[in-house]
């Protein structure tokens, strides 16, 4: 059994930060900031990148009038190496730190984390971080940024954005309801460039073991949210449910679909990265809600756990899917 | 003058479709592609057809990166008339120094010019 | 469902691309690649007066300082996504793979940035080049 319902996890707030691409899409309006270009001011992208998480986590301190002291441990993720932008971030607010990685699936790995641990009543407030940039993972996982090369249309296109989430024991009208904990899950795919491919089965996996654990129907929910499946990796998921459970969604968006115009902006299959499904679920679903458009929603997250020497080996690619609900509660 | 052109274009073009081909139907990367050509390049000069398509399309087939595997060969091969089998190894560079020099040279001025761009 | 299953369904799903419209720009722009070499190098000819072949060393260096140029102002990799091949296969692509490598790993140094990363996708091209170039010649020239 691996899924878990709390009684004390609460959504205290949310803070989310995107870059020109994510500003000029479908949600621009949602979200709390927009940075004009991908240098935010600094001197290099990953710069950029650390300032981002930065001025979520200084933001969302500020507008619930929250010390630094107040917060009693830090989950924080990103797509660098050793998890730089995380670890400087920590540095920089001397928050009890403990760095994740799920490459996307971070942001549900934290907030489940964090659940589990509000609900013992041992922890007051916890923070959840995490930032991807669309520059700094070209130039780490893909090619320089100035490079003249051609894109596979099944490629997606790394969000650049941030957002920070506190999460809390105390009430609040949205309950962290239920979690589970993904399995690591591989069809066999080996093509860096069709990540959708490769995570929709840990997706489905976790999907399904969420329902059958909980005993619920798809329709429980108001929507279903997937983070990063994208164009490709939606129709892969889609066959899977009905193939191999016999299960068709009604309610089912993905947040890579949702924050780029697939069919005006240049993102080929859509949007991907760790802060993919956290800035668009806590600016427009969080939104709604608040304002009770919608009551019950479930967050699956996907994250492909390759490393460029593990391609370059030729191995598959593991992914893992970690699934959490939010319900508004009065 | 105007078949010289017709006939740079006509090659230098084909050589790209091909080019274009092998990353439509495989799942090579631009790495592999370019080196499949220079392998190609050089491959063609073993017996000196590549210097074929250099008379009929001129700056056409001098443009790719296949002339860079071409004059590779043909430099190491110029050089065993004078030096014997070390002539490879000792001519290898002889025409394709112009080629290296400058674009280590202008890439690291471009470095210190320029950065990548903010949007 | 198996891997193979898996991989038959994603063949199906994936997107089609136009293969058409993109080695048709593939074809034009490289021709055109073809058209600006030759010009250049009737150029350097009468200008320096020279033969057409002495002649296709400054042309492949004017080549590759413009295409140095356009990279660091951030015009080529809209060039090269459109043109694809077209601009991957002449010189300019392999001055592009260095320019851009050159841009992007400066702020980590000289020796630890720049100097460290510059060949990284070049590398392979200088690599096979050689390794080929050498394995050619010696059949050519023990065998014929």
């Amino acid at each position: 059994m691996r899924t878990y319902k709390f009684e004390n996890a609460y959504i205290l707030d949310a803070y989310t930060l995107v870059g020109p691409l994510e500003h000029h899409g479908p949600l621009g309006l949602y979200y709390d900031y927009a940075i004009d270009d991908y240098y935010f001011g600094c001197k290099t992208f990953e710069e950029a990148e650390m300032k981002m998480m930065y001025t979520s986590i200084a933001k969302i301190l500020e507008q619930n009038k929250i010390k630094k002291s107040d917060i009693d441990l830090f989950f924080a993720g990103d797509l660098n190496n050793q998890l730089a932008i995380s670890s400087f971030n920590a540095m920089s607010f001397k928050f009890p730190y403990l760095g994740i990685y799920n490459a996307c699936s971070t942001a549900t790995e934290g907030l489940l984390l964090s659940a589990l641990l509000t609900d013992s009543n041992r922890f007051e407030k916890i923070m959840v971080s995490s930032t991807s940039h669309n520059k700094v993972a070209n130039k780490q996982f893909r090619y320089p940024n100035e490079y003249g090369g051609q894109k596979r249309l099944t490629q997606t296109t790394t969000v650049t954005g941030a957002f920070s989430v506190i999460v809390t024991n105390q009430e609040t009208n949205i309950k962290i309801s239920s979690a589970t904990v993904g399995k690591v899950i591989s069809y066999g795919i080996k093509d860096v460039n069709d990540m959708g491919s490769a995570m929709a089965p840990a997706c489905k996996d976790t999907l399904i073991t969420h329902l059958k654990e909980l005993n619920l129907m798809p329709s429980h929910y108001d929507m279903i949210i997937t983070g990063d499946l994208s164009a490709v990796g939606t129709q892969m998921f889609e066959h899977l449910l009905y193939e191999e459970e016999k299960v068709t969604l009604a309610n089912h968006v993905d947040t890579g679909l949702m924050i780029f115009d697939v069919n005006k902006q240049d993102v080929q299959s859509g949007g991907s990265g760790p802060s993919c499904i956290g800035v668009v679920s806590f600016s427009m679903i969080l939104k709604k809600l608040r304002e009770a458009k919608l009551n019950k929603v479930l967050l699956i997250a996907t994250g492909a756990l390759f490393n460029p020497t593990s391609i370059a080996q030729k191995r598959e690619i593991p992914c893992i899917a970690h699934a959490i609900s939010l319900e508004r509660v009065l | 003058m105007i078949v010289d052109l017709f006939f740079a274009f006509l090659i230098a073009g084909t050589i790209c479709v091909l080019a274009q081909l092998v990353f439509e139907f495989t799942t090579l990367t631009n790495g592999h592609i370019t080196s499949l050509f220079v392998v190609l390049g050089a491959f063609l000069d073993t017996f000196g057809l590549y210097d074929k398509l250099i008379e009929l399309s001129g700056g056409g087939a001098m443009i790719c990166i296949t002339s860079f595997g071409h004059s590779l060969i043909h430099a190491a091969l110029e050089k065993t008339k004078e030096f014997g089998a070390l002539g490879i190894l000792t001519g290898m560079f002889d025409l394709t120094t112009a080629g290296i020099s400058s674009v280590i040279l202008f890439s690291f001025l471009a470095a210190i010019i320029f950065k990548p761009s903010k949007n | 469902m198996d891997n193979n299953q898996y991989e038959q369904i994603r063949k199906k799903t994936i997107p089609k691309p136009k293969y058409l419209w993109n080695v048709t720009k593939a074809f034009f722009v490289g021709g055109l690649m073809g058209v600006i070499a030759e010009l250049l190098i009737h150029f350097y000819a009468n200008i320096l007066d020279i033969s057409l072949n002495q002649a296709v060393a400054p042309m492949i260096v004017t080549v590759i300082a413009i295409t140095c140029i356009l990279t660091g102002l951030g015009w080529f990799k809209k060039i090269g996504e459109f043109s694809g091949a077209g601009t991957l296969i002449p010189i300019t692509g392999f001055a592009n793979s260095v320019c851009s490598e050159a841009i992007e790993y400066r702020r980590e140094g000289l020796i630890t940035g720049i100097g460290s990363n510059i060949f990284k996708l070049a590398g392979s091209v200088l690599t096979y080049g050689i390794v080929s170039a050498a394995i050619f010649a010696t059949i050519r020239y023990y065998f014929f």
